[in-house]
């Protein structure tokens, strides 16, 4: 895949904070409708990444080239689930929703629209008229999720889309997420539960101490064995050896 | 969709965020009964202070000046008692009250607890105590120019002017206590909003959507409006107690100062007001933007720095024409303030307008770009505060 025919394509990409180095050099291309899977230890600096491709923070060193420019897409073409998760709490669900649709460009009928067509989706509708603090966990993790995606982005960021989920929410998540690559948008997501990526990921990226320590397409990386076991396998490898990178195609 | 359109987007829910129609016209109401009810409450204690009494006067014979007419007092001259069966009378509560006539013009009131028309009738009796001295030796042409005010005419022929009356002063303080009802409410939202969002982590998800300086700029225009929005119904609230209180009362409302209908003059009052809104406002986001916990930072007191042009105006009332005022009335940290007094209460130099606008409106577009800075980076900072340092560093590169 080269930049020109990925739709996002990450170049050496590099962010420090004080003196932690949070991403150190890392590449990566996505290409149309295909689906990623970040993966990584705690800190390895999937968030930073992911929230660089978003514009929320700058790269310091690198290129981060959407449909080969320098320039972030237009709202409407992203949709991003941070992992710090947060909506407004005393406003009824359905306005937020729309008012989410709205700032990324939809006219205001079609957002209404939308948002009642995911909250039903859902199994919401009912509760379209109730503040964000009146719902369960679960539920409020589904309107985020809503709130990410509603608008028909062509690339959605997805930052641990199945954490704090139960095994239900997690298979309703997971049909979520594939009815987004089927509609033709391509999804980076973040996650710590190696058998839903093994379920849902064309490609597998994994970092480490914000470096580049395995990656390639999901059969290829797993051949017979379970993504959990040469996950583990390589990072605690990485961790007795820093700084170790390998790459299998 | 453009940047305009998107700021315009925030705008419009950070108004109807925290413009709920229906609680402002019930808190309107409120206010109208509660005027409403206090101006009925103090007639009524009025009229319970004017209950008619009847003094019974022991030895009016021996008074060598007329008794005077007080307020809800009649004199009883008919009475035969003496002094002792009087003071009797009054503790029996036979009678209200006694006015007992000493030797040489002595007098004593007696009743039985304190009443306030006695302060009336001891100040009409020394009047007419006064008058009677002043006929024995003045004829009534000299007393009636003793009485009378030395006519001196002020005319300001620099100014063009007219002197303050005191109506205009009063205005003076309506303007700016609406000023500052509108600042403080303002802020009060602003601060609740971004603390709010803030706490509850919508930062990411916004700042994917929109840039820093979209989000603070749609804030500002929201919240200026919702401000606005709710001093206008204060104030509508205010003009319906000032026509309906009187009429309802049966009296006359007072005169309104000549500036309540020059529409120029509170054109400009409301245009200098809005800029200053708009950059306090832009302040305070920044402000409000580096507080990670609202109940235990130090930096709420700065929700209190606008008070100071506030407090500098009010003691400018008596001064507005002093070169402190002039100067305070240009500055942009205080024209807000300051100008309008000035523009109510004296006639200002033709360049001050311009320049205090001009002034002011930079000042609020450059706070805005260097709020924006500060919103963005410290939005997404958790757990501490951001430091001076920090805050200059990211104003300075953004």
């Amino acid at each position: 895949m080269t930049p020109a025919t990925a739709f996002l394509s990450i170049r050496s990409v590099e962010k420090t904070y004080a003196t932690v180095r949070a991403v150190a050099g890392v590449s990566l291309d996505v290409a149309p409708g295909e689906m990623v899977a970040l993966l990584g230890p705690n800190g390895a600096g999937k968030t930073t990444l992911l929230r660089m491709l978003v514009g929320i923070t700058r790269p310091d060193r690198g290129q981060i080239l959407w449909e080969g420019v320098e320039r972030a897409p237009a709202p409407g073409a992203l949709g991003y689930l941070p992992e710090d998760r947060g909506l407004y709490q005393d406003v009824p669900i359905g306005r937020t929703l729309s008012y989410f649709a709205r700032l990324r460009g939809i006219p205001a009928a079609e957002a209404q629209r939308l948002a009642t067509e995911w909250l039903e989706r859902l199994e919401l509708k009912d509760r379209a008229g109730e503040k964000l603090a009146a719902l369960s966990k679960g539920n409020q993790q589904k309107v985020q999720f809503a709130a990410a995606v509603l608008h028909r982005p062509r690339f959605a960021i997805l930052d641990e889309p199945f954490s704090g989920l139960d095994p239900l929410n997690q298979e309703l998540f997971l049909d979520l997420v594939r009815g987004l690559r089927d509609a033709g948008t391509a999804v980076l997501f973040s996650a710590h539960q190696m058998a839903l990526v093994e379920r849902l990921a064309d490609r597998v990226f994994v970092m480490h101490r914000g470096r580049e320590l395995l990656h390639g397409t999901t059969s290829a990386l797993v051949a017979g064995r379970s993504l959990h076991d040469l996950y583990v396998e390589r990072v605690r490898a990485a961790n007795a050896e820093a700084g170790v990178t390998a790459e299998v195609a | 969709m453009t940047r305009w359109q998107q700021t315009l987007e925030v705008a419009r829910w950070e108004f109807s965020r925290f413009v709920k129609w229906r609680q402002q016209f019930v808190g309107l109401a409120l206010m109208v009964l509660l005027g409403v009810g206090g101006a009925f409450v103090g007639r009524m204690i009025k009229r319970a202070g004017d209950r008619p009494v009847t003094v019974t006067v022991v030895g009016r014979e021996a008074l060598a000046f007329p008794l005077p007419t007080v307020e809800a007092v009649s004199w009883d001259t008919t009475s035969a008692l003496d002094a002792a069966a009087a003071r009797a009378a009054v503790a029996d509560e036979t009678i209200d009250a006694a006015l007992l006539v000493g030797a040489g013009d002595s007098l004593a009131i007696v009743l039985r607890r304190r009443a306030g028309w006695t302060d009336r009738a001891v100040e009409a009796l020394t009047a007419s105590h006064r008058q009677a001295i002043l006929a024995r030796v003045l004829t009534p042409e000299a007393i009636a120019a003793l009485g009378a005010p030395f006519a001196v005419e002020t005319s300001l022929i620099a100014l063009g002017a007219a002197p303050v009356a005191r109506s205009t002063k009063i205005a003076a303080i309506v303007v700016l206590s609406l000023g500052l009802i509108l600042v403080m409410t303002g802020f009060g939202t602003l601060f609740a909003g971004i603390t709010g969002e803030k706490q509850h982590r919508v930062t990411e998800q916004m700042l994917a959507m929109v840039s820093p300086q979209v989000w603070i700029d749609g804030k500002i225009i929201g919240l200026t409006a919702a401000a606005l929005a709710g001093t206008s119904l204060t104030v509508g609230g205010l003009a319906f107690l000032y026509r309906g209180v009187p009429w309802l009362l049966g009296r006359s409302a007072f005169a309104l100062p000549p500036i309540a209908s020059d529409i120029g003059t509170l054109g400009l009052v409301l245009l200098i007001t809005l800029l200053g809104v708009l950059f306090w406002f832009a302040f305070m986001a920044a402000v409000a933007a580096t507080i990670d916990d609202p109940n235990s930072s130090t930096r709420t007191l700065l929700l209190f720095v606008p008070l100071i042009p506030m407090g500098a105006a009010f003691a400018l009332l008596s001064k507005a024409d002093s070169i402190i005022a002039q100067v305070l009335g240009v500055f942009p940290l205080t024209s807000m303030a300051v100008l309008p007094l000035r523009l109510v209460l004296t006639t200002v130099a033709w360049w001050e307008v311009p320049l205090a606008l001009a002034l002011l409106a930079g000042a609020a577009w450059g706070c805005r770009l260097l709020a924006g800075r500060i919103f963005g980076a410290a939005m997404l900072m958790y757990g501490k505060e951001p430091s001076l340092r920090e805050m200059v560093r990211w104003m300075r590169h953004g």
